[in-house]
């Protein structure tokens, strides 16, 4: 099994999962991103994200409903695992710890 | 939406069904689709097709793809482990079916298996040397006016050498001396030892070779030098094999210049040894020994004369690249021409047909029969046919029974190709199970036909040919049974097989059902047919009148080389013995392949000169009486004619001819043109420089088998040319053990005469038999070809019958509420069977005739072929195949109407 250390572009990942709630699937996702992170997610790498979050067990899947556009095909939807979430939440944590140690001034000095 | 909606490229789509796992395949068509939907309408149609492409083959990442394992999905959600139990559920649920054809299919396989070891042991002969297309053997190919053919391989000493000499195109020609010979083995300080020759089909196992027979066949030399070993005189080659059973053990080393004693008296030693050929080869030879010993030895005599033929003596040669065949044979008639011979006609056999060529023989190999071995090939394969169709007819007529199972795989989204798969697995179990007992049947089967099967025959499981077969086997049988069946049963429609109307389906196929037992039949009555027309055919050779008596007269083998008074011993004392009532010294019995005069002319010089070339046999003045034979004309031999000079005295003139009195057989006097055979009698007739009237004219009487017509022949008489001693027995009812005795009386008195010879004796009712062994052999694999056709044949019935009764049950039922009776009822379940046994008769009775005629025309003499035999056949089938269904029909039609009504 691979660690549960999360990269940066999973990170985002999970975080647009838990954004989009019930709908957070695999097209919809790629658009979240692209249009939030300003930068263009490709679907294969989405996949291969996704797919590596599944293993890790961070988040679950199951097929939702079909669509015309989708030629009928069902859509793997992802919800977050009590796992996936305290992740989430101990990333913020030490964001937020880093967060705080600086000051005020130094930052708009470095900006 | 309509349908003009453009859609992603379908070959894309299939590709990532192809590659991609089933549980991610239906989100990401999903996606793609969806990106599809949304490049179309901003990108245009071929901009999102490229991108669909693009994407599908950027899919290609490792948890993506699919991992090829046996449970992959095939059609739909049906995995090919799935199929195989479900293959394994349905066969062992229908027991009685999948018996019926597992047992058949492994005989078909069996037979298949079998022949097909057999014949490809006759066709590996003497592929495996070098050249091979260049190597050919001398023959001179006659056939006289009678279809007699002579032995034309066999060549006299000097041909070879004086061949090399003085033609070209040839880059060896070398002469074969074969011989059988035991051997002594000096050892120092001991008792010689004593190696017997060898028995079995190639006794011949030495020959005396030169240089140039190295250049022709290759050895893998383990000692000695190929060069120089066969250079001197009384220097031996000897192969691995034999030189261990010379001196037992040891190395090749040292073996080198060790004692070998030939005929008592051909003391040689050894110069090479070669490795033993591990692949089939006619050329058996052991014992190489230096073709210059025979021309320093006792031996010499045999081979100076340019007339002296011996079928021991053979020529081969090796053409030297870029000759053909005709520029070689060209020189031939001026070669012989220069030494003035009368063998003009002289042809080269290649290599490839000597182990299939009849017409020349030679002592040392084998021949195989090649119509023989195509029809054996015919047969296998019919018999896989009918084994096959019993598995098409009963999965045809049990289709019915799957009519809803296929209809709710249909509407569960299987395909049709899914379900001839599903099919096919079925068969596939059946037809690798029947192939696996088959294989383990395989050596035993063959060990049991040791006397029809050559040694040597085996199955090898390292052999790559033999897989392939076994492969090619399985495949093919696999879709002549399973493909029909497999394509009728996925052809239902589901919404009348779910509604319960298979039967309507099916009833337009059972024409085929009926046409495929109509062809099993046929089959089984050919093979019935010529089992019986055979059978008519040899007994009619063996008991029609033959002009001659076979009974209770046994043959003596006289040893050559040894004093020719000792033979009028043997016969006196052999008289004398209680139980014999005559004997007999003679060269041959009255049919044999073995008579005196080969070629001989005879010329009777009167209104016309008439030169006729009869065969002929030295015989004595109890011959005639002993075999029962008739006069027609004159007098029997005298005792004074036996013992007059027939080789003209040396120093004679022309005017003192020798003397040969001579018996015709009418043949012959009617040849030399006399219209009554008295007329003949006293006639002087001239054999070069013999003479002497004929004193008498014997009933024509068969003196070759009955594949020859009754030819001119003749008997002559002379002291000491005896080769054979035949006994006519006083007591033709006498029991086993006083023949026995009989026999074991005769030994002695030989043993007494012929010391340490063997006492080879034969009843000459059995040698007759001996020349129709071809014939026997037809009949036997006739006789094991019905037994298969036959039972399998009906193995298929009886499955079918059982099921048909099985099916009409209710109506059985009804039928006998209403008053039917068994015999009414039995009758009805067999109308159809015997309709169609019928109808096979039908076929078959033309096709047998044509068959059984073109046979026959290979005999001169030929049994009639009565209709009776053509309804016998169909009776007995007919009979055969009413028997197998009774069981089924009397059970059905006996069964009690109540049980099978009740449960509607």
């Amino acid at each position: 099994m691979k660690g549960t250390h999360l990269g940066e572009f999973e990170e985002l990942v999970l975080l647009t999962i838990a954004s989009l709630v019930n709908s957070a699937y695999s097209v919809a996702i790629c658009d979240e991103l692209s249009k939030h992170a300003d930068r263009t997610v490709k679907l294969g790498v989405a996949h291969a994200a996704l797919h590596r979050l599944e293993e890790k067990g961070l988040v679950k899947s199951e097929l939702g409903e079909a669509s015309p556009t989708r030629g009928g095909k069902r859509k793997r939807l992802y919800t977050l695992t009590s796992a996936g979430r305290a992740s989430l939440l101990r990333s913020k944590e030490i964001r937020d710890t880093l967060w705080q140690k600086i000051p005020n001034l130094t930052l708009n000095r470095v900006l | 939406m309509n349908g003009k909606v453009p859609q992603p490229p379908k070959w894309a789509v299939r590709f990532l069904a192809w590659y991609c796992r089933p549980e991610l395949l239906e989100d990401l068509q999903g996606d793609l689709n969806e990106y599809f939907h949304r490049n179309l309408m901003i990108r245009g149609v071929s901009a999102a097709r490229l991108i669909y492409i693009i994407d599908v083959m950027k899919f290609t990442r490792s948890y993506i793809l699919r991992k090829p394992s046996l449970s992959n999905p095939l059609n739909g959600k049906v995995t090919m482990k799935k199929q195989l139990l479900f293959a394994l559920r349905r066969l062992g649920r229908h027991k009685l079916t999948t018996g019926i054809n597992l047992l058949g299919l492994t005989f078909g396989i069996l037979s298949c298996v079998v022949i097909y070891l057999y014949v490809s042991f006759e066709f590996s002969y003497d592929k495996f040397h070098a050249d091979a297309a260049r190597i050919y053997r001398l023959v001179v190919p006659t056939t006289n006016d009678y279809g007699i053919e002579s032995n034309g391989a066999m060549m006299s000493g000097p041909i070879g050498p004086a061949l090399r000499q003085e033609t070209t195109g040839f880059s060896a020609v070398t002469t074969l001396f074969t011989d059988d010979s035991h051997v002594l083995i000096p050892v120092a300080g001991q008792p010689v030892r004593v190696i017997p020759g060898i028995s079995g089909d190639q006794t011949y196992h030495i020959t005396f070779a030169d240089t140039d027979y190295l250049k022709i066949f290759h050895y893998q030399w383990l000692a000695g030098n190929p060069a120089t070993a066969l250079q001197k005189p009384f220097s031996v080659v000897l192969t691995q094999s034999e030189a261990k059973r010379y001196f037992q053990r040891g190395t090749p080393e040292d073996w080198m210049g060790r004692s070998v004693v030939y005929e008592d008296s051909l003391t040689v030693s050894v110069t090479g040894i070669v490795k033993d050929w591990d692949r089939n080869s006619d050329f058996g030879f052991k014992d190489l020994i230096s073709y210059s010993s025979l021309e320093n030895s006792f031996l010499k005599t045999y081979i100076q004369n340019w007339n002296m033929a011996g079928s021991n003596i053979n020529v081969y040669v090796k053409l030297a690249p870029g000759t053909t065949i005709a520029q070689a044979e060209q020189q031939f008639p001026a070669f012989f021409q220069r030494h003035g011979t009368k063998k003009a006609r002289l042809a080269l056999q290649p290599l490839a047909d000597i182990h299939f060529n009849a017409a020349y023989q030679d002592p040392y190999s084998r021949r195989a029969h090649k119509p023989t071995l195509f029809a054996l090939a015919g047969i296998a394969l019919f018999i896989l046919v009918i084994a096959a169709i019993n598995f098409i007819n009963l999965a045809t007529a049990q289709s019915v029974l799957r009519a809803k199972e296929v209809g709710i795989r249909k509407v569960m989204g299987s395909s049709i190709g899914g379900i001839v798969r599903q099919f096919l697995i079925e068969t596939g179990v059946i037809v690798v199970a029947a192939m696996a007992l088959a294989l383990l049947l395989t050596n035993p089967v063959i060990a049991a036909l040791h006397g029809f099967i050559p040694e040597g025959v085996r199955l090898h499981m390292t052999d790559p040919d033999t897989w392939l077969f076994i492969g090619t086997t399985i495949g093919v049988t696999c879709l002549i049974a399973g493909w029909y069946p497999g394509r009728a049963l996925s052809s239902f429609l589901p919404v009348t097989s779910l509604k319960g109307q298979g039967f309507r389906q099916l009833n337009s196929k059972s024409y085929l059902r009926k046409g495929l037992i109509v062809f099993q039949f046929t089959v089984s009555l050919l093979f019935i047919i010529g089992t019986l027309m055979v059978g008519r055919q040899i007994h009619y050779m063996l008991n029609t009148d033959l002009g001659f008596n076979k009974d209770a007269i046994l043959t003596i083998d006289i040893p050559r080389d040894q004093p020719n008074n000792r033979k009028d011993v043997l016969a006196a004392e052999i008289r004398h013995l209680t139980g014999v009532r005559q004997v007999s010294l003679n060269t041959a019995d009255p049919q044999s392949l073995q008579h005196e005069f080969l070629g001989m002319q005879l010329e009777y010089k009167g209104p016309t000169d008439v030169t006729i070339m009869p065969g002929g046999d030295f015989i004595d003045t109890g011959y005639l009486s002993l075999y029962g034979m008739t006069l027609v004309a004159g007098r029997n031999f005298y005792l004074a004619d036996t013992a007059r000079r027939a080789i003209p005295a040396s120093g004679s003139t022309p005017a003192q001819p020798g003397y040969q009195a001579i018996i015709l057989n009418e043949t012959a006097a009617r040849a030399l043109g006399f219209n009554q055979p008295a007329d003949a009698i006293g006639k002087q007739m001239i054999n070069g420089p013999i003479s002497g009237p004929v004193v008498g004219v014997v009933k024509d009487f068969h003196s070759d088998d009955m594949h020859a017509k009754i030819r001119p022949f003749l008997f002559s008489t002379q002291a000491g040319t005896g080769r054979q001693l035949s006994v006519k027995l006083s007591s033709a009812g006498a029991s086993a053990a006083e023949v026995r005795k009989m026999m074991a009386n005769m030994e002695s008195v030989y043993k007494k005469i012929y010391p340490g010879t063997p006492f080879q004796s034969q009843f000459f009712d059995q040698s007759l038999e001996q020349l129709y062994t071809q014939e026997r052999q037809t009949s036997q694999v006739l006789n094991i070809a019905m037994g298969i056709a036959i039972f399998i044949s009906c193995m298929g019935l009886f499955g079918l019958a059982a099921f048909t009764a099985n099916q009409r049950t209710r109506e059985i039922g009804i039928r006998k509420v209403l008053g039917a009776g068994v015999p009414q009822l039995v009758s009805m379940l067999s109308r159809e069977f015997v309709l169609l046994v019928g109808i096979s008769t039908l076929i078959a009775a033309p096709v047998a005739g044509w068959g059984v005629y073109e046979w026959l025309q290979h005999f001169a003499y030929r049994t009639s072929m009565p209709w009776w035999i053509f309804v016998l056949a169909g009776i007995a089938a007919m009979v055969i195949a009413l028997l197998t269904i009774s069981l089924q029909t009397i059970r059905a039609a006996t069964a009690n109407p109540v049980t099978s009504l009740r449960s509607e």
